[in-house]
């Protein structure tokens, strides 16, 4: 299978005081098309910062970001915004869900900011997906109204309406229970298998990492090695 | 809907745990209402106020004023109407659509002597039979007593008075009284005092109106020495909505009426004095030569000698002099029935040639003058000057003559003024006041709109992470940059129909409620016409929203800049 997301060479820097940070000093990644990878590594080496500039969400200083041949970070607002709302979704850990909207309203929103084909058809998939993710009697309930997992799975319902062609997740159960989090690596587990949904999963928790068909490490901001899934379990470096 | 109206209405909703977003938003929104409820009750006060001060004083005087204007050094100054031009102007408004009446006035002021006092007051001298056809002021429903026929009595004109005159001066029905005018009349003669009687006193509510004497057209050109003449003349029309479509005809008629009535003169005295050149010229070829020969042997002093050579300079000159005058008056005498102002060129360079030579001639006088002076009177050179003087006195009054009329055609024309055009200042003033007070209460919109900025402001940074969630889910920078801005619409849109219905109540509730909280202060003053003002409504609204989205533009432009990863970070 084809690298539909490739990140090549990306270097980025913060401001910290008068000097600068640097966060990723030359990360490479790439993932092929239906693959479950996942990213591990230490806390602050930068995995988040990686995910969030090849989605699109933040600018790298230096490096490319290629989708489908066309390098991302160069694009202007609108073609980033564009490409945001139609290649890539994303699942974050503090599931970034809209308050004041209810669960179908949130689901809802890609297509809408889109302006994705017909509403009736938009709102037949927003029904679908929440379904399919077991919130199908949930639909008009507040996000204050439902529990983490919930919300984590509206959550992932809305990263899936437009159909990306890749799955950012960013720690997606990084706020759950363990019981809460072997249910949402199910669920992302199959619709990974079911639709092939390609997935880019930063992860600590190394049973979702264990369920991905790729492990990467980063270290120091960059990629040192991969490695499959039984090795997921030992940090680089360690036999 | 689409998204960025939803999130906006959805952020400005109240809800439960958002207090400070809610309240701020229903601050702006009350400050809004509050300058738009203010400025319709004001501006709908003020305009039944202006209303009111237009009715009393339209329907007291005419819809439109003719009068004529004379230049006085470089100021133009108000001129006598003359009796032929009344007729004139009578004439003019028949043949005028729209015009019902016409009646002349004099106006000044009088002298009221009541025993050993003395008083001055506004005079104005009316037709009792034909001014109540152009305007109220002889309305017998203003009248106390008595009535407005100025019937004399003998010796004794007929005065009817205000209200306020007769309780300062002491004054009732029948009581006798001394009128004088305070300056001299047209005529230059001496104010006239004349024996009169109240005829009638009244009142029209209104302090300046009431201190005013009131007597016949007859009476009143008696003591202002105005002979038949009056100062302006009065217009009533059909529709007084449409005086200032008729003003400008009935101005153009009474105009080329003026001008056809005065071209007889006009081409009379022009014809003459065409002749009285040639006869001038002819007899000032001669003189020079005569008058040298009587002068050598006259046995001249050298003073007169003196005179005699600066005369007989000028008489040289003046030949030529007169025969450039000549041009310009055949030009001027070119002059048809359908004169048009606009060509009066040779008119006006007419009264600058014969002005030039008048000058000559003048000048030539007074030499022959004073050198007929020093001679006796069976001098020959006397005799010769007399003749002299008489050829330079008629070329001298020809030429004044054509200044006159040539003048009189072109720089003394009628004019026609809307009442209010008249007064400028009275409305001029409400204009003003309400202007300055409608600004000053927009304000309250201004200050209202910075308590928008801040409440946005406020839910920018408060929005900051669902800012973040929506720029993940590909909203475009100009997205949230709507959303903030549809946010001061809709606030401004709230504060504008708030405000436009509390403007409305309190607008047409006034009276009510201005007697309610303060009756005391305002039991003397009369009820005032509301009268709410569309254009006003309009400009509020538009001011409003224009406003409201202007001042949400700083902090949608804060929301639009904010990067999406480190909005999502946000706590």
């Amino acid at each position: 299978m084809a690298d539909i997301l490739v990140g090549i060479d990306i270097v980025k820097t913060f401001p910290v005081g008068r000097g600068r940070l640097s966060v990723l000093k030359g990360a490479d990644l790439s993932v092929r098309e239906g693959e479950m990878l996942a990213v591990m590594g230490a806390s602050g080496v930068g995995k988040s910062t990686l995910l969030h500039i090849r989605g699109a969400l933040d600018r790298c200083d230096s490096g490319k970001v290629l989708f489908d041949g066309q390098d991302v970070a160069r694009l202007n607002d609108a073609a980033r915004s564009a490409f945001r709302n139609s290649a890539v979704g994303f699942v974050f850990q503090f599931y970034h869900l809209l308050a004041d909207f209810t669960a179908i309203e949130n689901v809802l929103f890609p297509a809408r900011i889109g302006r994705r084909g017909a509403k009736s058809s938009a709102q037949e998939r927003a029904y679908a997906l929440l379904d399919r993710v077991g919130l199908g009697e949930r639909l008009h309930h507040r996000v204050q109204q439902l529990s983490g997992g919930e919300q984590q799975r509206v959550a992932i319902a809305r990263a899936l309406m437009n159909e990306p062609r890749v799955l950012l997740a960013d720690e997606p159960t990084g706020n759950l229970d363990t019981a809460t989090s072997e249910e949402i690596h199910r669920m992302l587990k199959e619709l990974n298998r079911e639709r092939g949904q390609t997935m880019v999963i930063v992860t600590h928790d190394e049973g979702l990492a264990g369920i991905c068909d790729r492990v990467l490490h980063m270290v120091d901001g960059v990629i040192r090695d991969e490695g499959g899934p039984l090795d997921s379990a030992r940090p680089p470096g360690v036999a | 809907m689409r998204f960025e109206l939803s999130v906006c209405l959805r952020y400005l909703a109240p809800k439960r745990g958002r207090l400070f977003v809610s309240a701020s938003t229903l601050f702006s929104i009350l400050g809004l209402a509050v300058g738009v409820t203010t400025y319709i009750t004001v501006i709908a006060v003020m305009t039944g106020f202006r209303n009111q001060i237009t009715s009393a004083y339209t329907g007291y005087f005419s819809d439109l004023i003719a009068y004529k204007e004379k230049a006085e050094g470089d100021r133009r100054v108000f001129a006598v109407v003359k009796e032929r031009d009344v007729a004139l102007i009578e004439k003019a408004a028949k043949e005028v659509e729209g015009v019902e009446a016409v009646s002349p006035f004099i106006y000044g002021k009088v002298t009221v002597r009541v025993g050993s006092l003395v008083y001055t007051f506004d005079l104005r001298g009316v037709d009792p039979v034909r001014e109540p056809k152009v305007s109220t002021i002889l309305s017998e429903h203003k009248l106390i007593e008595g009535d407005f026929k100025f019937k004399r009595d003998g010796d004794y004109v007929a005065v009817v008075i205000g209200k306020p005159i007769a309780d300062k001066a002491g004054l009732r029905l029948n009581d006798e009284l001394i009128i004088a005018s305070t300056g001299a009349g047209s005529l230059g003669e001496q104010p006239t005092n004349l024996p009169a009687y109240v005829s009638g006193i009244f009142s029209y509510g209104n302090a300046e109106q009431d201190l005013s004497v009131y007597t016949s057209l007859e009476t009143a050109q008696v003591l202002q020495s105005l002979g038949g003449d009056v100062h302006r003349v009065s217009i009533k029309l059909g529709d007084p909505e449409r005086a200032d479509e008729i003003k400008p005809r009935l101005a153009a008629k009474i105009e080329a009426l003026r001008q056809r009535d005065l071209l007889g003169e006009y081409r009379t005295t022009l014809e003459g004095a065409l002749e009285t050149i040639e006869t001038s010229i002819a007899a000032l070829e001669k003189a020079p030569e005569a008058l040298r020969q009587k002068a050598s042997t006259a046995g001249l002093d050298d003073e007169q000698t003196g005179h005699v050579d600066a005369l007989v300079a000028l008489l040289e000159a003046l030949p030529n002099g007169l025969r450039e005058t000549k041009t310009p008056m055949a030009g001027a005498l070119g002059l048809n029935d359908t004169f048009d102002l606009n060509e009066r060129a040779p008119l006006e360079a007419t009264i600058v040639a014969v002005e030039g030579v008048r000058g000559q001639l003048q000048a030539a006088l007074s030499l022959v003058i004073g050198l007929e002076a020093t001679l006796d009177e069976a001098d020959p050179l006397r005799a010769e000057l007399t003749a002299l003087e008489d050829a330079l006195a008629d070329a001298d009054e020809a030429m004044r003559r054509t200044r006159w009329v040539c003048h009189d055609m072109v720089f003394e024309p009628f004019a026609v003024l809307t009442w209010s055009e008249l007064n400028p200042e009275l409305f001029s003033l409400v204009k003003q006041e309400r202007a300055i007070t409608g600004l000053f209460v927009a304000l309250i919109v201004v200050v209202a709109g910075f308590i928008i900025i801040s409440g946005l402001s406020m839910t920018v940074v408060q929005k900051k992470r669902e800012i973040g969630i929506l720029r993940a889910m590909g909203a475009r920078a100009s997205s949230v940059a709507t959303i903030f801005g549809l946010s001061g619409l809709v606030i401004g849109l709230l504060g504008s129909v708030l405000g436009t219905i509390g403007g409305l109540v309190l607008s047409y509730n006034f009276n009510a409620i201005r007697d309610e909280i303060m009756p005391q202060f305002f039991a003397p003053y009369p009820e005032i016409p509301i009268s709410v003002q569309l254009p006003a409504l309009i400009f509020i609204w538009c001011f409003t929203l224009g406003w409201s989205v202007l001042v949400s533009i700083v902090p949608a432009i804060s929301a639009a800049r904010l990067r999406p990863a480190e909005a999502l970070r946000w706590e």
